[in-house]
This record gives structure tokens, sequence and C-alpha cells, in this order.
């Protein structure tokens, strides 16, 4: 399944620019950081969250799905599994970049529309040894954003 | 229950030891007062009484060790027929009757665990018992218990941080008799017993045992109406010995049992608790639960000790293979309703070795290195299976409180939790005690190096079908969970156990000491654990909640502890009296506990996060003030108390620990009448009683027993032939708790044994060749 999704995002770059060949990293592969998640109406109030857990993978139709696991915006929600599938990408010469906007997330198979996702941005760069994840969005009120590495 | 009081502790122990001391002043004999014999021989014969003890020998008194003995007529006019009925008679230990021969939990000392490793070895002709489910074994044809307190680690190894119970059956070279035993008791318990031991030539014997114990239970299952605590034991023993005249020495003992146990005795200890439509499910104090609860187990085991003694030094090999296959179904909910219930089943095989070479034993130096190895192998099912309430309102009720745009609608009526696991575990040690005398003094120090490699394979399996229907749009998402995943988890241990003691002898019999040892518990992995693992994958599948590291829940390391001891023995000149005592300061660090781990709000996980301190003091007296009058008595106080214990939710550092009883105290009274007429011998009446208390419930310490005295009584005939013995235990009908859990947020005790009578009738029928010596 991995290499079967390298070989995806491997194919995508090589029909965007065949003089790139570069790894991206791993999209299949866990990221952990830092997440900062700051209230919209009260950008004062802000937590920040580390050692979090987030990964992307490839699609069967050219998108990305990001789980973002076992997070929380604020101490008080219980702690939940997302899955944003859709993720646009689109290739630079040293990173992909991602959007979305409007994405209803999925939680144990089905969707969540009161935590849709909007103003997704980010972008995976490859870096040694490490590779890269940044993502801001907005989910219910919050304005998000994740910064992790992978290997 | 009552809510806990602080009190002061020490007070009956100082007049105890009052009492007691005084008896240093006087007299000396070696043989009463386990004296000055030989500390390494370890075979002593006296009348008819045949031990042999490998490692410590059995002048236990003149040792710098706490220990208690109960020998052959002790024994017998007692009725200690199980370990749990050691329990005060000797200070500071406490076994409580938990209601199931599988929880043999021993607490002594404040040290103790309801699951996994015990504090405490069991040694049964020198063999180490190495499944704790099989500590609690039908008792017959015993010649011998010591119970010996404070870490024996160094001889011992693993597991015996709080001491060693020493058990040794009876020798067919010392006594050639056929013995049949019946008793008829309350709960329509009948126990029977026949032995029969017989020399096979001058050099080797053999003893045959057989028992089969029953009771129909003392405790209604309101739910079923039936008594649940029902219980057939049955089993058998060969032991042969051989004695050659070269110096070697063979003894064999091979032990069979069968178990079938009926449930718990857990009463509902919470407030009245009620079904939707307000008609009552549990009422406090009442016993009722709906699913099977059995336990049933089958043991074999078989020891080999050969020795051989020559002038310079005399070696022991001690081999043994221990299988036990035991099943546990439990309603787990202990409630008449169907939340889930538990079918474990352990099968296990287990070899030991042990060899010890010694030194012969008159010298001012004395030593002893040995070498132990281990391996058992356990292969473990444990599936949990949850059942129509359990489903409704643990997983839907709590699914749809928190998911405010899906109602949940299972599509199973059951859901299993399946976990597989292979549990081999391997160990080895070499050891070594040296002794050195010189004058009154004695010094002695000991070191053990111990290893242990445990691995745990696991698979965990479910399938689960269920529905999710959107509160708005009514569209339904039918879903399947599949869990399907396994691992392997590995630990080594090495530890070093150090051992140093002085002795001080004023005479025969009397005798102070200091020591200083090291225990420990070995490490390993608490399976009981996975149900809460595979649940977290679970709701971390349906989107909640989050996912364990397996390795981190479940596994343990080894926990340790630092015993230091002041202690002494005393024997009066006339040896009407004799007293032990001992002062003790317990270190226990790295301790094995359950805790909650950050950020969730179910679930458990072991760790080895905290730390005890122990204090306390122990002594016990035997006396006969009167010809034909014998008096004992047995009095422990433990302060137990954490000095670190933060289990996520709240810390207990100050908090005693619980289950331990803060006091143990047991009294013997026995006064021999001749009757007088030759064919009915002696009348002996003997009045006791065993206490202890308070024992917390609770980490908060906020739930207590309170002390409590159980008076036990029994009017005897004893003849040289035969016994006949009426009897009585806990005469005064006095309510107990032994234990008490917490299960889905209610609470349970287990009641103790009610007032019970019985009647005992022994027949000895003795066939010694008299010619023989």
């Amino acid at each position: 399944m991995k290499k079967w999704l390298l070989a995806l995002v491997a194919a995508a770059a090589l029909t965007t620019a065949c003089d790139e060949e570069r790894d991206y990293g791993a999209p299949n592969e866990d990221y952990a950081g830092t997440l900062v998640v700051t209230l919209l109406d009260d950008p004062a109030q802000s937590y920040t969250y580390e050692g979090k857990r987030f990964s992307l993978v490839s699609a069967d139709d050219g998108t990305m799905t990001l789980r973002m696991h076992e997070t929380q915006f604020v101490p008080q929600m219980p702690l939940l599994t997302m899955e944003v599938p859709g993720i646009a990408f689109t290739r630079e010469p040293d990173r992909l970049l991602l959007s979305g906007d409007r994405i209803v997330p999925l939680m144990g198979g089905t969707p969540y529309e009161r935590y849709v996702i909007t103003s997704l941005e980010g972008s995976l760069t490859d870096g040694m040894p490490d590779h890269r994840l940044t993502l801001a969005f907005e989910c219910m009120g919050f304005h998000v954003v994740y910064d992790g590495t992978g290997n | 229950m009552k809510r806990s009081r602080p009190k002061n502790p020490l007070l009956t122990l100082c007049v105890l030891c009052a009492a007691v001391a005084p008896a240093a002043a006087h007299g000396s004999d070696p043989l009463a007062a386990g004296g000055e014999g030989p500390l390494m021989d370890t075979v002593v014969q006296a009348g008819s009484v045949q031990v042999t003890a490998i490692k410590q020998g059995l002048a236990l008194r003149a040792q710098p060790v706490a220990a208690t003995v109960m020998e052959g007529r002790t024994l017998e006019r007692t009725r200690i027929t199980a370990l749990k009925e050691l329990s005060a008679f000797a200070p500071n230990l406490f076994v409580p009757d938990y209601g199931s021969r599988m929880t043999s939990t021993l607490y002594v000392r404040g040290l103790g665990a309801r699951i996994d490793q015990p504090v405490m070895g069991l040694n049964v002709d020198n063999v180490p018992v190495l499944n704790k489910n099989n500590y609690d074994t039908e008792l017959a044809d015993i010649e011998r218990i010591e119970v010996l307190r404070g870490p024996q680690s160094t001889l011992y190894g693993r597991n015996t941080m709080g001491g060693v119970v020493n058990v040794y059956t009876r020798s067919p070279l010392a006594r050639q008799q056929t013995r049949l035993s019946a008793e008829y008791g309350s709960g329509r318990s009948m126990r029977f017993r026949a032995s029969t031991s017989h020399r096979l030539g001058d050099e080797a014997g053999v003893a045959v045992a057989a028992w089969y114990t029953q009771s129909d239970g003392f405790f209604e299952n309101v739910a079923t109406g039936e008594l649940c605590d029902r219980e057939r034991l049955g089993g058998g023993r060969i032991k042969t010995e051989w004695r050659g005249r070269n110096g070697l020495r063979l003894e064999n003992t091979a032990l069979f049992s069968l178990l079938a146990q009926g449930g718990y005795a857990y009463a509902y200890a919470g407030g009245e608790l009620l079904d939707e439509v307000g008609r009552p499910i549990a009422v406090p104090g009442q016993i009722a639960y709906n699913d099977p609860c059995s336990y049933d187990r089958t043991a074999f085991s078989d020891g080999l000790t050969l020795r051989y003694d020559t002038e310079r030094f005399s070696v022991a090999s001690i081999t043994s293979y221990q299988y036990s296959d035991d099943r546990m179904v439990l309603d787990q909910d202990f409630l008449p309703l169907s939340y889930f219930t538990l079918r474990q089943s352990l099968r296990e095989h287990a070899v030991t070795e042990d060899l010890v070479v010694r030194s012969p034993g008159e010298g001012r130096y004395r030593w002893l290195v040995g070498a132990f190895g281990f391996y058992k192998h356990g292969r473990m099912e444990a599936p949990v299976l949850f059942k129509q309430d359990g489903i409704e309102r643990l997983i839907l009720a709590n699914a749809n409180a928190h998911d405010p745009e899906y109602l949940y609608e299972w599509l199973d009526p059951e859901l299993p939790l399946e976990s597989d696991f292979r549990i081999p575990d391997m160990g080895a040690a070499l050891y070594h005690e040296s002794e050195f005398r010189t004058g009154g003094w004695c010094f002695t120090a000991g070191l053990r190096l111990d290893y242990e490699h445990v691995r745990l394979r696991y698979a965990n399996r479910t399938t689960a079908r269920y529905a999710k229907i959107h509160r708005t749009s009514g569209e339904r998402y039918p879903l399947e969970l599949t869990l399907d995943e396994g691992g392997t988890l590995r630990q080594s241990f090495v530890e070093l156990l150090p051992k140093v003691a002085v002795r001080y002898l004023f005479r025969a019999g009397n005798n102070l000491y200091l020591s200083a040892a090291k225990g420990y518990k070995a490490g390993g992995y608490n399976t009981q654990m996975f149900s809460d693992v595979l649940q977290q994958q679970m709701m971390k599948r349906m989107g909640f909640g989050s996912e364990y590291e397996i390795g981190d829940v479940v596994s343990y390391r080894p926990e340790k502890s630092w015993n230091y001891e002041f202690g002494g023995h005393f024997t009066t000149a006339d040896r009407r009296l004799q007293g032990d005592f001992a002062l003790f300061w317990i270190e226990c660090r790295d301790q094995q506990l359950t805790v909650f781990p950050e950020g969730t709000t179910t679930g458990r996980m072991m760790t080895n996060a905290g730390r005890t301190r122990s204090l306390g003091g122990e002594c016990s007296v035997l006396a006969s003030p009167w010809r034909r009058v014998e008096l004992a008595a047995a009095y422990g106080y433990t302060h137990a108390a954490f000095r670190r214990y933060d289990d996520g939710l709240r810390d207990y550092a100050g908090n005693r620990i619980p289950y331990a009883p803060e006091h143990t105290l047991s009294a013997r009274i026995a006064w021999t009448v001749p009757t007088g007429v030759p064919w009915l011998g002696d009348l002996v009446l003997t009045a006791s009683a065993r206490g202890a208390g308070r024992i917390y419930w609770n980490e908060e310490n906020s739930l207590v027993q309170p002390f409590y005295a159980l008076l036990d009584a029994s009017v005897r005939f004893e003849h040289e032939r035969y016994s006949l013995d009426v009897w009585g235990r806990n005469l005064t009908g006095r309510r107990y708790d032994t234990f008490y859990f917490v299960s889905i947020g209610n609470a349970f005790l287990q009641r103790g044994r009610p007032r019970t009578f019985g009647i005992t009738l022994d027949i000895r029928i003795n066939h010694d060749n008299p010619n023989r010596t």
C-alpha cells in the first residue's frame, strides 16, 4: 500500500514536470507536531498541543486525505479522530501545496457537517532528514495551525 | 462499613514485647529453642517427625528471621486445611478468603497484590509453586508449615519480597501409618481423607494420600435462587523416599488435584439501583447476578529432590514439573443484568531446577551456593462478551449521549472481544550465602543475581456491526468494524538481591538480630488490561477517544523493596514460655499499580508508579503456664502508607495501602484433660480467636473494614488411635467483609464466612515395625 501511494504521488509529479524527480515525503506516513488552536472570535484564547499525530494519505481520486488522530481543539472537547478527504494538491519545485474549502470531515465512517473544514491551506516539504507538513484551516469557529515532521 | 478513624499504633505491641522480654534472662535448651543446632543441617528426625529442608534448615528460631512454625499436632488441632487458614496465626500475615481458590492473595507486613505476581513464595517439599493460582489447595498429610516473613529473595528469588511459606508433607520413612478422616459441617461441607505410608525395605518408603472435599456453599445468589459458592475438590499425592547408605537420598512428590467451584459471593454495596421504571435491580447487601460463574482447575506437579552428602560438602538438586489448567467464567457486572462476561482459561507448563551446594555443618564458617532456573509457558484465552445490557447501557448510551449528529444502533445481539495470549517466561539465578560465627556473634551475608525474560504474544479480534442514523436527515449508515491484530512484547530483568544480618546469641534459644535484605517481585504483563485496550481501539475507530500504546498499558517492571529488621527469640529455662518479636521498616519502590492514563476517562493501565513505606512490629508467644494448658498468641501491627501514588486522577501520598490489615491477632488456649477412660483418651478443650483490621478498601481511605475477631472453639477427644472433634468457627456470627471492588461504577463486597459447625473423626492405624530403627 505504501509503495503504491508513493508511486501515485511520484506519477503525479512526473506528469507535471519530467525534470523533477524529487520525493516530497511519504504522504501516507505519520507526522508528529504542534497544533495551535485560536478562537476566531477571541484571538487571545489560544491552545497549544504538542506531539499531535496527523497523517496524509493519497486517495484514488487524485486527492489526499488528512487524518487528525486524537485531536481536540479545546481541552473540554473529547479526543476525536477526524478524516478530511478531498484535499487538492499542486506541485511546486520543492513542495506540494495543499488546499481545500468546505470539506465535510468523516468520523467513524460518516460525515459530520458541524465540523466542516474551511480555508484549508498547507504544504508538504521535502527535507533532510525529515519531511515537514504545515496546515492551516478553520473549523467550528477555530483557526487551526499544524506544523509537524515525519521521516 | 464505617468511615476510617486515625488511631495510634504500637501500644499493644510494646506491652506484648515487654511480656516476652523477661524470658531472655533465663535458661537454655538447645532442642526446644531450635537451639544452636546446625543451621545448615537440614534433616531433623525427632520421634516420628522427619522433614528435609534444603536451604534454611529447621532451627528457624536460631536464625535472623521472623518465622512462625506449625507442626503436626498443632495443625491437626487447629484444622488448618488451606493456606488461607494460616491467616493471623502468623503475625502480620493476612490471607483473605476471596471465595475462589484462584485468587490466592497474600498480604504480609503491608505488602500484597490482588492480581499477578505474589509477594510471598510457596514451597512444597522444597519445590517452588510458580503459579499463584495453585497456592490455594488442600493441605493434607502435612508435617510442618513455616511462614518466614521479610524478604527471602537471596535464597528463594523472585516473588518472595514479603516472605516464604514452606510446606513439608509427611515422610513415609518416619512413620508407617494409615490415617482415615471424615468431616461433616455447615453448608453440607464434607471432607474425606485417606493416607497410608509404608517402608519398602530398609531404605525406601512410599506414602499415598487422597482427599475429597465438598461444600454446597453458604451464600445465596438471589438472581438464580441457588447457593453461589459451592465447591468440589479432590486430589492425591504420592511421596516416595529412598535413603542410600552412601549419602545419596532421593525424594519424589507427585501431586494431582481437580477443583470445581461456583462463583463469588459478591454482594452489591452501592445505593439502591433501579431500572428505567423504578424497579430495584440491586439491593445493598444482596448477592444477585444472572450469568454463570465458576472456577475449575486441574493441576499436576512432580518434584524430585536428589541429595548427596559427603564430609566436605552436600549437594542437592530439586527438579520439578508443574502443570495447571484453569478455567474461570465470570459475570463481570455481578448484577442481574447482562452487561458482559469473561471466560478465561489458562494452561501452563513449567519446569524448575534448583541446585544447592553447601558446607556440611559445624564449622565457624558455613557457606551455601546455588543456581536456579525455570521455564514456563502459558497459553491463555480470555474472551470478553458484551451482552445486551452492556451494549445498550455502556456502548450505545455513551455514544448517543456524546454524538450530536448521529444515533447509534447495534446490529448484533452480542459483541465478542477476543484475546489470546502465549506467555513464555524464563529465568535463571546464581546465589550465595555465607555465615561466620565467633563467640556469640553470627554474621550472615548473601547475594543473588536474578535474571528473567518474559514475553507476551497477543492476538486481539473483534467484529462489530452497527448503524449510525443521522439525527436530522434520517440517513442510515450500516457500518462494520473489524479489529484483528497481534504482536509480541518482551521484557528482561536483572536484579541483584543482597542480604546482610548479624545475630547475637545470649544462650541457646535467646538471641537478637539485625538484618537488611532486598526483595523483588517480578515484572510482567497484566493481560486483564487487554479488554480495555480493545475497547479503546474500537472507540478510536468509531472516531472517539485515544488508542493505547499496548506495551505501556499492560507491561510492568519489577517491584523492589528493602526490609530493615530488628528482632529476637527468647525461651525460658523451663521451656514454659517462648517468644519472638520483630520490628521492621520496609521501603518499597517501583510499586506495580493501576493508574488512569492522562486524557481519557475510561480504561486503566499498569505502571510502576508507586512508592510505599511499611513500618510495624510483630510478636508471638507460646506458653505452658500450667500443666496441660497451652497458650499461643500472635499479634502484628503494620502502618503501611503510600509515599507516592498518583493514579492520574488523584494523589494518594500519605494514605494507607488498601487491603492489607493494620492489625492481625490470634490467640489460642488449649486445655487437655485426661478422661481416665483408656479407650477415650484425653479431652482437649480449645478456644481461639482470630482477628484482622482495620482494612482500607480504597486508595482514598474513605471505606474501611473495622477490626473484627472471629471466635472458634472445639471439643476434642484425642486418643492415640483416633480423635473426634466437634468444632465451631465464627461462633458469634460476626459479619465482616474480605474484599471490596468496583465494577462499572458499582461497589461490591465479598462477605466473610458465617458461623459454621462441624464434626471431624480421625482414625490412625499404626503399622510400624517395632524391630526397625
